[in-house]
């Protein structure tokens, strides 16, 4: 759906151009492009006080501060003051969006469910039962029913009406960036984010490769399939994974060790303490350039197709789980800081398997794996260590040799 | 019980308890304005993810937000501390094994049936000096161990994670706590269900035995970290001619490395066996000015040196306490000021309780602080201190007390670390640091014929 913004002034940023806005919240609502339900960064929305009571704001028609998209060429029209834009990417506000869609369908949801006689009656209920009733329906809308009960506040106090019109006539303000290179975004993404209270790096990158996704299924790496906890858990992404597809956790976690140098487990609420201590994201550095992203992902095709071929399912399982690649990626990263940087180590490693795929010997990696003695070792960190370490041998050695997966699971 | 029970049963039944059961009702309505309404934002939330894990057991199949739902119960559990009967530390343990079970991908099989009165939890009435392990036994799985140290609440989770365990296990300790209330904020294990039950004695001794055979420690070692007590460093010049303590030196640095204060005890005694020893070897290489030892000089020394040994200690500490310790101040002295400052201090109790310990006597009664000062009698009585505590930590017969990290208590602690370590430090440094007639060879050659 279209969205409509009126412009209110506009600045020329080097090569792009930004536009204040002006958007009525519902045009804004409804013109959320379809993926932005899927964004698992959402999963990360966190107790905060303020977005909690986003929807006395919204109701008062208070004030809210501007909300920061993107939009690609083509997919906006300047007539006038008149900005008509057909899709955008929201690269600053994603808590504040989900929060104001979700109070757009709760008053939508109030206002086809409740009749007006009924409001007060409700109100009247415990907040306990009230919440009985409404909020299997309401989690539908992930949404709740403290949110419904300040909806339905309004409208006894100034009518159905009145809360019709909220959405409809309440004007936001945007900066909406246009002509902005993939590279621009990211910094810009950055700039945002300086400042604020400081998020996790899993949660930035995430972020990150979310609004490079259409950028990396271009081109050479058109056939890069990402899979999302929503589709499919992390856990059990393996078992059923076609080559190509490559489970979004999973990435995150391969970036993360490319970084580190070693592999990195992956982040749960189990280990939040550990790695509170995540660097700034500037020192990320070539790892937050969607240039070099893209050739990872490239690179992760390429492996991806040579392991297939050799290995068939087998392969296709190896490389879909999160120990391996954080296991591989942590190899390479660990190999990059000794020679000229992570490119060249993925090249060397792609050349290595591509000049004899039967060097990774997977099927004793699979024998040694399943005859580990759990009792005495975990699981997890034993296949992150073995195929770090072999990975990381495989790389250092001028002229390597099928791995020895007995040795390494020693 | 089938596996996803174990993983879902209790969670379920404790979510509808806490959010959604007249307790929950009542505990809410009961609340102030605004603290109702956190209640429900947050019961709300929990409540969305239990409807989550109706559909993971439907399927049989693994929970995906297990650590989402871990954030919201703590979450819960911090703002609504005086809901009735919350069990945070129940509810965090089972949900860190799920994950783990989940995270290993453990497949879920419906088909195992796990029995519940295999294991059960017991909490423990102390601390375990160790992080949360698991001990397997994978020849008989039902002398199996899991711990869980509450108390080490920053590494809690971490360990927990990292710790290795089957699946088998796990899911034995699941069902186990399932049946079990709040766990301690202490400790707790997992371990065989006996009837009778297993008596808590038997219980610590077999947590014990499992910890020391990990590598733990029972209790943690007791440290001496006081400087180094040196009464005049300026006594140290280059032309001392020091490769005759060669030895020595070598040995203070290894005294330097040790941390735990019994094991520095016996290195200090070590070095006081040395001198006890070259105490009548440079009597008799001074007595003969260079001349030629013969073998009735040999017999000589070898008498002096063979006996027993508090008498060789005696002997050491009657010629130092009387040497120079600074330039007005002999070493008993100093020593004696020591003790002296000790019981002004008000450990005179103390030390009086080392002292009987021991079995220090004077007159045939027990010796008393009060008795120990400046005179003939205080080398003996310094002899006494010294052989018996060193005799108290290297002996361990059933006749005799035994000096460990647990027999240590602050009477022996007063007078180790306050008395008598600094005092041996002193003495030994006073007496390789600075040449002397009684520790000191005069030549570095013995003349063994003419």
């Amino acid at each position: 759906m279209k969205t409509e913004a009126i412009i209110l002034d506009r600045r020329d940023d080097g090569g792009s151009q930004c536009y204040l806005c002006r958007i009525n919240l519902s045009n804004y609502v409804e013109g959320l492009p379809p993926t932005y339900k899927d964004y698992d960064v959402q999963r990360e929305v966190v107790a905060n006080v303020y977005l909690d009571r986003l929807v006395d704001t919204v109701l008062n028609r208070r004030h809210i501060p501007p909300i920061v998209l993107v939009v690609a060429t083509g997919q906006y029209h300047i007539k006038g003051d008149r900005l008509d834009i057909e899709s955008f990417k929201i690269l600053d506000g994603l808590q504040r969006t989900f929060r104001l869609q979700a109070i757009k369908l709760t008053i939508d949801f109030c206002l086809k469910n409740i009749r007006d006689n009924e409001v007060d009656s409700l109100l009247k209920d415990t907040k306990f039962k009230f919440s009985r009733q409404f909020s299997s329906a309401l989690r539908e809308l992930e949404s709740d029913t403290n949110i419904l009960r300040a909806i339905l506040e309004k409208r006894l106090k100034f009518g159905t009406e009145a809360l019709r019109d909220i959405y409809l006539t309440s004007g936001q303000w945007f900066e909406v960036w246009v002509g902005l290179s993939p590279n621009e975004e990211v910094q810009k993404m950055l700039t945002l984010n300086a400042g604020h209270k400081p998020v996790k790096m899993r949660h930035q990158l995430e972020i990150l490769f979310l609004n490079i996704l259409p950028f990396l299924r271009s081109g050479a790496t058109s056939e890069f399939r990402l899979v999302r906890e929503k589709e499919l858990s992390a856990t059990q992404f393996s078992k059923n994974r076609t080559c190509g597809s490559f489970h979004f956790a999973h990435l995150i976690t391969a970036v993360l060790s490319l970084s580190a140098g070693r592999p990195v487990a992956a982040t749960t609420g189990l280990i939040q303490g550990i790695q509170e201590n995540d660097p700034d994201i500037e020192e990320y550095g070539p790892l937050m350039e969607p240039g070099f992203l893209q050739e990872l992902v490239l690179f992760l095709l390429n492996i991806d197709q040579l392991i297939t071929r050799q290995y068939g399912a087998l392969g296709t399982t190896w490389l879909g789980r999160e120990v391996t690649l954080s296991g591989l990626f942590g190899a390479i990263g660990a190999h990059a800081s000794h020679e000229k940087g992570f490119s060249a180590s993925m090249s060397r490693f792609q050349e290595i398997i591509s000049d004899d795929p039967g060097i990774l010997n997977l099927k004793e990696y699979e024998h040694s794996r399943n005859n580990l003695d759990l009792s005495k070792v975990n699981i997890g960190n034993a296949n992150r260590r073995a195929i770090y370490d072999a990975m990381k041998q495989m790389l250092q050695e001028p002229y390597p040799t099928a791995i020895n997966w007995l040795e390494k699971f020693l | 019980m089938k596996q996803y029970e174990a993983l879902y049963d209790w969670p379920i039944r404790e979510i509808s308890r806490i959010t959604d059961s007249p307790v929950a009702e009542d505990y809410c309505d009961a609340l102030v304005e605004g603290g109702d309404t956190e209640f429900i934002s947050i019961a709300e939330q929990i409540r969305g993810l239990s409807a989550e894990l109706f559909a993971a057991k439907a399927a049989r199949e693994h929970f995906s937000k297990w650590s989402e739902l871990r954030e919201k119960v703590c979450r819960f559990s911090e703002q609504f501390p005086n809901f009735p009967d919350l069990q945070p530390r129940k509810f965090n343990l089972h949900i860190l094994l799920s994950e783990k079970i989940s995270l290993a991908e453990f497949a879920i099989d419906g088909n195992i049936d796990i029995d519940p009165d295999l294991y059960e939890i017991r909490d423990l009435p102390a601390p375990v000096n160790y992080s949360s392990f698991f001990h397997e036994n994978t020849r008989s799985p039902i002398d199996s161990l899991a711990v869980f140290s509450y108390h080490n609440g920053a590494t809690f989770d971490a360990d927990i994670f990292n710790a290795p365990a089957g699946p088998t296990f796990l899911y034995n300790i699941l069902v186990a706590l399932n049946k079990a209330s709040e766990i301690s904020e202490i400790a707790s294990a997992c371990l065989k269900q006996m009837t009778p039950q297993l008596k808590i004695e038997a219980v610590v001794a077999f947590v014990r035995l499992c910890m020391v055979a990990k590598g733990g420690v029972v209790v943690p070692p007791i440290q001496y970290n006081n400087p180094l007590a040196i009464l005049d460093p300026s006594v140290f010049q280059v032309d001392h001619g020091y490769q005759q303590w060669n030895d020595i030196i070598l040995v203070l640095s290894e005294y330097n490395s040790r941390k735990e204060i019994l094991l520095k005890y016996l290195t200090l005694y070590h070095i006081f066996e040395n001198l006890m020893i070259k105490l009548p070897i440079v009597e008799l290489e001074r007595q003969q000015g260079g001349r030629m030892f013969s073998m009735r000089d040999f017999s000589r020394l070898y008498s002096q040196v063979d006996g027993a040994e508090p008498k060789a200690l005696k002997r050491l500490l009657v010629s130092a306490l009387c040497m120079s310790a600074k330039p007005t101040e002999t070493f008993e002295k100093v020593i004696t000021k020591r003790w002296d400052d000790l019981i002004t201090a008000g450990l005179g109790v103390e030390l009086n309780n080392a002292l009987l310990t021991l079995g220090l006597q004077k007159d045939k009664r027990p010796l008393e602080h009060t008795d120990v000062k400046a005179g003939s009698e205080f080398p003996g009585q310094m002899c006494d201190m010294i052989y018996r505590i060193r005799c108290a930590i290297v002996h361990n017969k059933e006749t005799e007390f035994h000096l460990n990290t647990i027999s240590l208590n602050n009477a022996f602690q007063t007078l180790i670390s306050n008395f008598l370590i600094p005092s041996m430090e002193e003495i030994c440094f006073g007496l390789i640091g600075s040449p002397n007639p009684k520790t000191w060879y005069q030549g570095r050659e013995l003349l063994l014929y003419a």
